[in-house]
């Protein structure tokens, strides 16, 4: 497969520059904190970024909340049980069967927003599990395989293209092959492929062992999936960097290939690798949703909001809320991260072109 | 994948038939059987993404920093932070479900039923164009956008011809050629399966939700002969991409 | 002994196309020069955009291979050592950049950029580092206090001491400067050529000044070299070169350069060089010059004239060679030719008449 134009064209801090001719000089100033300046007027970034602190904060104190406000577990079944609404006493889950000659099927209780003393916030699942629990324990771990396949993701697709970029010659070669097979398959069949094949027999080669219900398995296989899309643009921008003259002046001095990795090339990718960052959380977060929700995913009991979403589907008529809120949580979650990421690259790179797969 | 598919298929199969683990059916005539409710998805969902994105994108472009660009640039990522499942899974039961406007899911082939046929479509296509609209319409905005500022419109405006004029002969067809890229890898990747959630939430018995379904038996054989699929189409149509870019500009022509 | 010799040097870069990166045609950036330079001298070497000045500068500094020839540095054959045997050298050759934005890294400061060669040779400790740079920052203009800044603070000019600074921090013998006017200001420039040339009598440097025309290096140069599409086309004493020119390109050239003094402006022709600088990939036959000269025969499309010496340490590559004395023209043609080792005698020791009848 040919190449495509990657058209990064990279301009040398483009943001510094206009930061300069907004405010005149500010000596010693960096061009972090310039592009700081120009964020910290950005308001609406900001309320999304406190969108999303609030989701992470909420989904870590999951654990504070299971005890001391729900009472359960994520993964503790309540189908038998009762609770207290309003002086009376509920099963959590109504036993299905024939009542008055017709056959009705069970159905796990319904919102209870404040009623119940903060049980059953969301209602249940047909396990008699608290979905508010569940959501943010889902959360969490959604939250950790999106932020953690983003970061395994990145380091791997920098440091392929560093030495892809920088060396060129065969070594280019090879990598950029890499990367083409990857854009040969679609993202989601080839996370399913990957994650269902890994779901039934976990991973156990080259002395590590991963067993298959770990969260480890989706966190890899999304960020392993992912590669080739952020390592080829970043390519790109390197390419480019190659070029610069203080690049040459730096070989020219004597300074070793990794020196001029570290100290030439990747501060000036920072500014574009922190845009992918954030926009790639994004993105796998709602991979995460769709591999857990085919179930190449996460694996049950264990949460995610895609297995909640899964899980809430069959009951989608009766108890809508046990799909949607979980939704709702995804779609804010990447709403915040995607909002917030384009007013960071505004500010910090506003040429670096992120492509968003799934 | 010479060698994957003959690791799948194994020995014991005589005909070198790629089978199903739990049915033992032919995984290829399986797909081939998902072939017309695919084709039928892709095709229509990729007709409205490509009109919205690029009706959406010009308004944007056209109208940029204003109110209607403001409120485009929200909902187009409102539109990309949204799940395509979880998007079906809500209009399904809002519009089907909840309300019977819309058949429940299903497909009904085109030669059986033309009207049902579409009728049946008309929620999946929308749910799946939607993700593509909101991209299309950023990504084309801010081609357009680059574009008005490179030194030929200018020269065009300065030429006398109208700004409509340069919009359309200049600026849209040049920020279009990007989008031209997009499409093709898109399409591909929907027609090769990457419209597995979609069919699977409406039910739709394409290639997409044949994997699906296996997947649910953990049956391998089908979900890597879908990927294999998928695969084909892709690079099928990066080549076609790759012509197409050589028709365009005559300086990239393959020699 | 020169202090740096050029033999033979030739750079072709690869053009690869296709899914296996095939070669499938060669640019001939630098095509077989060959040049020597003096300690404490200025060579100028001159052409227009894109006939491999930059290429022949890179290659001597080794930042590129040679494709073929001989780098000499202080009696060192250089052109084809390793990364890491080229180490040490670093320090006696440096280079300043062209391009005054994209030669300084934007994420460092200036005392960090002064100060990355001094590192990399592991000279001195941090503390003296500090003081070495800034006793640079003052020495190139700027103040002291610019330790701290960064590249986006400064101005073109000033980005052009910083360059300098960062070369004269290893205090290297040979400094090509790589056009380092040619972005500024006409009114900055000769601030940044006095600058040079103080640092020059200050340091004993001996430069490789490269401009794209021979206003800027006239009054900086003791040397000229002119290029074209790879080849050396001429080279001269500059005094010299400027009164006589030989080759028909560099007559072009100069016609270019505006004189100040109307009187001898009105009575100079301007030569206008008609169509684009042919393609160093497919050069053109004979005479490199050929589709473009106004003096050009039959014999320069067929046949390559040779660098050849007309006395004075002046040497030119023409079969028609403009401001020769039949004298001069005769004896030439006597001798029997070895143009590349011409320019290393003063005398016409060997060189041969060009081939035309
Ligand atoms: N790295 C390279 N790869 C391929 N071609 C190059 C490279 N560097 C320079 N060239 C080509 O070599 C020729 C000479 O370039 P250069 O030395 O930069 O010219 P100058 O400095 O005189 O303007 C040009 O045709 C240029 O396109
Ligand atoms: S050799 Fe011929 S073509 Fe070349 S410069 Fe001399 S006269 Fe012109
Ligand atoms: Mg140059």
């Amino acid at each position: 497969m040919g190449e495509p134009a990657t058209g990064t064209e990279f301009t040398l801090d483009t943001a510094a520059e206009l930061a300069q001719v907004e405010h005149g000089a500010i000596q010693g100033r960096s061009p972090w904190y310039l592009a700081w300046r120009r964020l910290r007027r950005n308001y609406i970034a900001f309320a999304f970024l406190g969108l999303f602190v609030v989701i992470v904060l909420a989904c870590a104190l999951a654990p504070a909340y299971a005890s001391h406000v729900a009472h359960t577990g994520p993964n503790a079944n309540h189908v038998l049980d009762t609770i207290t609404v309003h002086g009376k006493q509920v099963p959590v889950v109504s036993p299905g069967g024939l009542i008055n000659g017709k056959l009705v099927p069970s159905l796990p209780i319904g919102p209870q927003w404040f009623n119940a003393g903060g049980r059953y916030l969301l209602g249940a699942d047909a396990n008699g599990r608290d979905v508010a629990v569940r959501l943010l324990y889902g959360g969490r771990n959604s939250l950790v395989i999106g932020i953690g396949s983003a970061l395994i993701c990145i380091v791997v697709a920098v440091l392929l293209s560093l030495i892809a970029g920088y060396f060129g010659g065969w070594i280019d070669f090879v990598i950029t092959r890499f990367y083409d097979l990857f854009y040969a398959f679609p993202v989601i069949l080839l996370g399913i492929a990957l994650g269902s094949a890994l779901a039934i027999n976990g991973f156990h080669h080259f002395g590590i062992t991963i067993e298959s219900g770990s969260i480890w398995i989706p966190t890899l296989v999304i960020s392993y999936v992912l590669i080739a899309y952020v390592g080829r643009p970043i390519r790109g921008q390197i390419l480019s960097l190659r070029e610069k003259e203080f690049v040459e002046a730096a070989i020219a001095q004597g300074a070793r290939p990794w020196r001029i990795m570290v100290s030439d090339l990747l501060p000036n990718l920072a500014s574009s690798v922190l845009v992918f960052f954030t926009l790639i959380i994004a993105n796998n977060i709602v991979v995460e949703a769709a591999l857990s929700f085919l179930g190449a995913g996460v694996q049950p009991p264990t949460a995610s909001w895609g297995t909640l979403i899964a899980d809430g589907q069959t009951l989608i008529v009766t108890r809508p809320w046990l799909s949607l809120a979980p939704g709702i949580a995804i779609v804010l979650t990447v709403l915040s991260l995607n909002v917030f990421g384009d007013g960071l690259r505004d500010a910090l790179d506003p040429r670096a072109k992120v492509r968003i797969e799934h | 994948m010479e060698k994957a598919w003959h690791g799948l298929v194994g020995d014991s199969n005589p005909d070198n038939k790629l089978l199903s683990y739990t049915t033992q059916q032919d995984v290829v005539q399986q797909i081939k059987q998902g072939i017309p409710a695919t084709f039928s998805l892709t095709i229509g969902a990729s007709v409205i993404w490509l009109f919205f994105g690029i009706l959406v994108g010009v308004i944007a472009a056209v109208t940029a920093g204003r109110l209607s660009d403001r409120a485009i640039t929200i909902l187009a990522l409102v539109g990309i932070s949204m799940p395509v499942f979880w998007l079906g899974i809500v209009t399904r039961y809002f519009l089907a479900e909840k309300n019977t406007w819309f058949p429940d899911g299903e497909y009904v082939g085109l030669t059986a039923n033309p009207v049902q046929w579409a009728y049946h479509l008309i929620l999946p296509w929308t749910v799946l164009a939607v993700l593509y609209i909101g991209f299309y319409g950023r990504v084309l905005r801010n081609n357009i956008l680059d574009t008005i500022n490179e030194d030929f419109v200018r020269t065009a405006r300065a030429k006398g011809l109208s700004r409509r004029e340069v919009l359309t002969k200049h600026v849209l067809r040049n920020s279009l050629i990007p989008v031209v890229t997009l499409f093709g890898l898109d399409f591909a990747g929907v027609l090769g399966g990457g419209a597995i959630l979609t069919e699977k939430v409406f039910d739709l018995h394409g290639v997409g939700w044949y994997a699906a379904d296996a997947l649910d038996k953990f049956d391998l054989p089908p979900i890597m002969g879908v990927t294999l699929y998928g695969a084909g189409f892709i690079v099928l149509l990066s080549v076609l991409v790759d012509l197409f870019y050589a028709y365009l500009d005559p300086r990239i022509r393959p020699t | 002994m020169s202090l740096l010799e050029v033999q033979h040097v030739k750079k072709y870069f690869p053009v690869r196309k296709g899914l296996l990166q095939r070669e499938v045609a060669r640019v001939h950036a630098v095509d077989d020069v060959s040049v020597s330079v003096q300690e404490g001298e200025t060579l100028g070497l001159v052409g227009e955009s894109g006939c491999g000045k930059s290429t022949l500068g890179r290659t001597i500094v080794r930042l590129l291979e040679p494709t073929d020839g001989e780098i000499v540095f202080e009696g060192r054959n250089i052109s084809k050592l390793g990364a890491g045997k080229l180490r040490p050298l670093r320090r006696e050759m440096q280079m300043v950049f062209q391009d005054p934005y994209a030669s300084l890294n934007p994420r460092k400061r200036v005392g960090t950029i002064i100060g990355d060669p001094l590192e990399i040779h592991g000279i001195g400790d941090a503390k003296s580092r500090r003081a070495r740079v800034q006793e640079l920052l003052r020495t190139v203009g700027l103040s002291p206090e610019h330790y701290n800044r960064f590249p986006h603070e400064f101005s073109g000019g000033q980005r052009q001491r910083i360059g300098v600074a960062r070369a004269l921090a290893l205090q290297p013998k040979l400094i090509i400067a790589d056009e380092p006017v040619s972005a500024l200001d006409v009114s900055i420039q000769s601030q940044i050529l006095n600058l040079l040339g103080d640092l020059q009598e200050e340091f004993r440097l001996t430069y490789i000044f490269i401009a794209h025309d021979l206003g800027v290096v006239r009054h900086v140069s003791d040397r000229i070299a002119v290029m074209y599409l790879g080849k050396l086309v001429e080279l001269s004493p500059a005094e010299e070169l400027y009164e006589r020119p030989i080759m028909p390109y560099t007559e072009a050239l100069l016609s270019a350069v505006p004189i100040p003094d109307p009187d001898r402006a009105e009575a100079r022709e301007r030569i206008v060089l008609t169509g684009d600088v042919p393609s160093p990939i497919d050069p053109p036959s004979g005479c490199r010059f050929h589709p473009r000269c106004r003096y050009a025969t039959e014999v320069c499309k067929q046949v390559e004239p040779p660098l050849t010496d007309y006395g004075n340490g002046h040497l030119a590559a023409c079969h028609h060679p403009l401001n020769v004395d039949q004298a001069t023209l005769e004896r030439v043609r006597a001798a029997p030719e070895s143009p590349a080792e011409a320019d290393k005698s003063a005398l016409p020791v060997d060189s041969s008449g060009p081939s035309n009848p």
